[in-house]
């Protein structure tokens, strides 16, 4: 932990100055990559509103786990169930009731807060293993009796209960200028959330809450804030969320689903808006893009529970750590170093059209023959790179 | 400034404190010394809000504290030390020093999110205000090393800066010297005179650095096994006979 | 109908389950300060593996007595190199362990999924003699009983050892502190790692012993877990034979509830998550006698 620790404040002093240098091309190139994301998919298919719309969702979900178990340090299991309590609020109040599509999304964000509150309080006296036991419970309860109750299902079955989604959000691209809007949105505030004051008093806590509290910091407001931010953001994109996707069922919001966000953002990045960003690209990459090929679908899951090992072990900061850290590491020695780093994005990527074009037998084969490498590169990185170390 | 009558406490069967009352009045620097489980920094614990006392009152500019909850203690004008470090690990030295001034912050939890004017003009504020924390402890150099980082000198350093940002009334320092190098010591007691000086602040000190005790109080309380057995200025209460034989060491027999 | 203590036999028996799990999830608690959410998931693998083993069509059709030998001991492997190469390196950071844990239930389950897919395992021979025992007229087969006192057999020596041999005051020692544990020799690597051998051994026998009985299934699964970690948390995560009894319990009392019919009978789960929940909020510690030792970061 030292020497890392260490490593991260070498580079640090002259941090000031380089950000003003680099913050005016950061911010054109921020724009721009906006604009083409939201401007690609709409020219293109509906299909491809679709996915859009859903990785614009994913980031929402994933922002949470940012904000709750990166930020705050407090560890959810039960995240995928505020989607669903959204999803079936903006049911019960959109679809059964009627109400118009505004109303029905507030009233989905706001049918959260109660559930993160009840959950909070408690929340207060647990730590780490036990917060995750509690939240896995709870899912598990909401998803066997509340999602699947009659009050809520009213006379649908609980395999689906259909959403027909307003005139204003029909066209699927409609609905993907909305969760685009949602997404921007929420990435502003949680960016935001990190540089200003309610931010550092998140950190403050997970990191010692002990010292928190000497310091004025009010370590119970801050804990059930958290919490009820978290499930804020989940609940208003989960109303979209089931127009979206058009027919929602209680197993679809369950522990299962819960724990798969919260890999995704760990591998993505726990601690920034990026890493959300990530972990939902990966996330429709395998949910859509790659349905039905079950191989496919199967590898890169191993993959990403792959990285997962290496980000617990070593890169809490998931890949969005792994990619600085890579970079730093290469402008050491430039020459020397950039075609690694190329090399080894490159070889998955080739891994990953490979397997889609090709037989799933000979892309795993290949699969496992670049992991392997990877692991014997790394083991000898101090030999071969001895020099430059 | 601080007035504690009578304070007890007791954890089981042992009297961890009895009958302790002290005064620090405005600007002075009030050192505490005794030996190893005398009680001097359960006395802190009580005063800072992770103990409640059994019996007796802590008035802090009239304030009963043991009616207040730690963060609101905070809040009259209490700062406090503790004898293990308590920074926040990964948090920059910056940063740290930023949740000092925490409570210094009045704007709501929506102002910060949605990054309205008025916060941000604040956030400004409490920047420009742990620039002069730095400025005064010489941490320049490392603002943006993570507290894990630091070696325990310069953490201890940090850790008193971090109290002395939250513009405290009333500091606690309990220890401040332990596991510092000779060096850095001496420049600790010129330090806290600044400190004192510069922002009007009121010192109630834990330590067994005798030197930097003497070059700094004004007055001294001596503690054993949860009693004050002395009290006064620092050369007579370190020579009063009952203080030395239970701190200092007994005077070598005569042959 | 049957009789409530016709009813009570069945419950016992088929907690007997849960109480090889929970004994596995407590001991591994003991050890590592993390409760094994994979524990189930590991069960099931080697349940799989026993499956593969032994199955006369789709499998290698060795003979169950090899086969339910061989998946204990693969069980043990799993545990031992789980505990090596991960558990062992996260010795301080609670969060990372939890993690992990649900890492590996996630990885197995990823690897698994496909493959356990509607496998019915109802043609497995069961290991001992296919003998039904009538106690109190209730006619319950003799590995199912097997189970039971396995259970309850394991967890009186484990605990037995843990306290008074000198192999159990390593273990311990490596629990709480294993760098001074360390400076005295005692070689925490192998020790803990034997204990977490030993833990999903259980589980792995748990889930052999059981397949000719049910369906391999990952809801089930899902179900067992719920329960066996109810009854660990009833032990306060500490106590071996409490856990064993508590999981007994849970068997007995859902029992009782499924013969009282519906409503009760669906509210079984729901009734095992209000006791999960109920304990933790009243604090697992309160549930432990004041001679255990206060684990370390966990």
């Amino acid at each position: 932990m030292t020497s890392a620790a260490a490593r991260l404040g070498e580079g640090r002093v002259t941090r000031l100055e380089s950000i003003l240098s680099r913050r005016l091309p950061r911010t054109t190139a921020l724009v721009v990559g906006l604009a083409v994301a939201l401007v690609v998919p709409l020219a293109q298919s509906p299909f491809w509103s679709f996915v859009a719309a859903l990785t614009a969702l994913y980031v929402v979900f994933g922002l949470s786990v940012v904000v709750l178990t990166g930020l705050s340090g407090q560890i959810s299991l039960m995240q995928f169930t505020y989607v669903g309590v959204g999803a079936f609020a903006a049911y019960v109040a959109g679809e059964r009731n009627g109400l118009p599509l505004p109303v029905a999304v507030v009233i989905a964000g706001l049918a959260t807060v109660p559930v993160s509150v009840l959950v909070g309080v408690p929340a207060l006296r647990l730590r780490g293993m036990y917060l995750a036991i509690a939240t896995l419970t709870v899912a598990d309860v909401f998803v066997r009796q509340v999602f699947a109750s009659r009050a809520v299902l009213g006379t649908a079955s609980t395999t689906g209960a259909l959403m027909t989604r307003p005139s204003v959000i029909e066209s699927d691209r409609a609905l993907y200028i909305a969760a685009f809007a949602l997404a921007c949105f929420a990435s502003w505030t949680v960016a935001g959330l990190r540089k200003g004051r309610l931010g550092r008093a998140f950190l403050a806590v997970r990191e010692n809450d002990d010292a928190a509290t000497a310091l004025g910091v009010n370590v119970v407001k801050y804990r059930i804030l958290a919490f009820v931010l978290a499930g804020l953001y989940p609940g208003v994109g989960g109303a979209l969320y089931a127009y979206l996707i058009g027919g929602i069922a209680p197993l679809q919001f369950g522990f299962t689903q819960s724990l798969q966000l919260l890999f995704g953002v760990i591998v993505g990045g726990l601690f920034s808006v990026t890493g959300a960003v990530v972990a939902a690209l990966l996330a429709v990459l395998q949910v859509e893009l790659f349905k039905g090929r079950v191989g496919l679908v199967t590898m890169v899951g191993l993959l990403q529970l792959g990285v997962l090992l290496v980000v617990m072990m070593r890169k809490p900061g998931g890949l969005v750590q792994i990619a600085q850290d890579a970079v730093a590491w290469a402008r050491l020695s430039p020459t020397r170093r950039w075609p690694v780093v190329v090399g080894a994005v490159v070889g998955v990527v080739v891994t990953l059209l490979l397997a889609y074009h090709r037989q799933d037998m000979a892309a795993r084969v290949l699969g496992v023959v670049l992991a392997a490498t990877a692991v014997v590169l790394y083991r000898l990185r101090r030999r071969l790179f001895w020099s430059a170390a | 400034m601080l007035e504690v009558r009578g304070v007890c406490l007791s954890f089981g069967g042992v009297q961890a404190l009895h009958d302790v009352s002290l005064d620090v009045g405005r600007h002075e620097v009030v050192g505490l010394v005794g030996p190893n489980g005398a009680g001097k920094t359960t006395l802190f614990n009580v005063l800072s809000g992770f103990l409640r006392a059994d019996a007796g009152s802590a008035r802090l500019r009239g304030v009963e504290l043991c009616d207040c909850y730690p963060h609101e203690r905070i809040a009259l004008g209490l700062g406090r030390t503790f004898q293990n470090v308590r920074l926040f690990p990964r948090l920059a030295v910056f940063e740290n020093l930023l949740v000092a001034l925490h409570s210094h912050g009045r704007s709501s939890a929506m102002a910060s999110l949605l990054r309205l004017p008025a916060a941000r003009t604040e956030e400004r504020r409490l920047r420009d205000k742990v620039e002069q924390v730095i400025d005064l402890f010489g941490l320049d150099y490392y603002r943006h090393t993570p507290a894990a980082a630091l070696s325990y000198g310069t953490l201890r350093l940090v850790e008193l800066a971090v109290v002395v940002a939250l513009g405290p009334s009333l500091l606690l320092l309990d220890e401040p010297s332990s596991g510092v190098a000779q060096k850095e010591v001496e420049a600790l007691g010129p330090l806290l005179r600044r400190v004192v000086d510069d922002i009007g602040a009121t010192v109630l000190i834990i330590e067994h650095d005798i030197p930097l005790l003497l070059s700094l109080s004004d007055r001294l309380y001596a503690l054993e096994l949860g009693e004050v057995i002395a009290s006064g200025r620092p050369k007579d209460v370190l020579e009063d006979p009952a203080v030395a034989e239970s701190f200092l060491g007994r005077a070598p027999e005569r042959a | 109908m049957r009789s409530f203590v016709q009813v009570s036999i069945l419950g016992v028996v088929a907690g007997g389950v849960y109480a090889l799990l929970a004994f596995g999830i407590v001991l591994i608690h003991r050890v590592s300060g993390v409760l094994n959410f994979a524990h189930a998931t590991l069960a099931m693998t080697c349940t799989w593996c026993f499956f593969y083993l032994s199955d006369q069509d789709s499998g290698l059709g060795i003979p169950t007595p090899a086969g339910l030998l061989g998946t204990v001991a693969l069980g043990f492997v799993f545990g031992y190199v789980l505990n090596r190469v991960l558990f062992v390196r996260m010795a301080n950071e609670a969060v990372t362990k939890v993690l992990a844990t649900l890492w590996v239930a996630g990885l197995l389950a990823q690897a698994l999924f496909p493959v356990v897919q509607g496998v019915v395992p109802a043609q497995l021979a069961t290991t001992l003699p296919p003998v039904n025992v009538k106690i109190a007229g209730a006619g319950v087969a003799l590995q199912q009983l097997a189970v039971v006192v396995l259970a309850v057999a394991v967890a009186l020596v484990a605990h037995l050892v843990l306290k008074k041999t000198m192999a159990g005051v390593a273990t311990r020692a490596s629990a709480q502190n294993a760098p001074v544990a360390e400076l005295m020799g005692v070689d925490t690597l192998k020790v803990t790692s034997i204990a977490w051998g030993v833990a999903v051994a259980s589980a792995a026998a748990a889930g052999a012993l059981v397949v000719p009985f049910t369906y391999l299934d990952l809801g089930s699964l899902a179900d067992s877990l719920l329960r066996a970690i109810a009854a660990s948390l009833l032990a306060g995560l500490v106590d071996l034979r409490l856990a064993v009894g508590a999981a007994l319990f849970i068997g007995w009392a859902e029992a009782q509830l499924l013969a009282l019919g519906p409503p009760f009978s669906g509210a079984a789960s729901l009734i095992v998550s209000v006791i999960v929940l109920a304990v933790l909020l009243v604090g697992p510690d309160r549930f432990v006698l004041s001679r255990y030792e206060k684990l370390g970061p966990a």
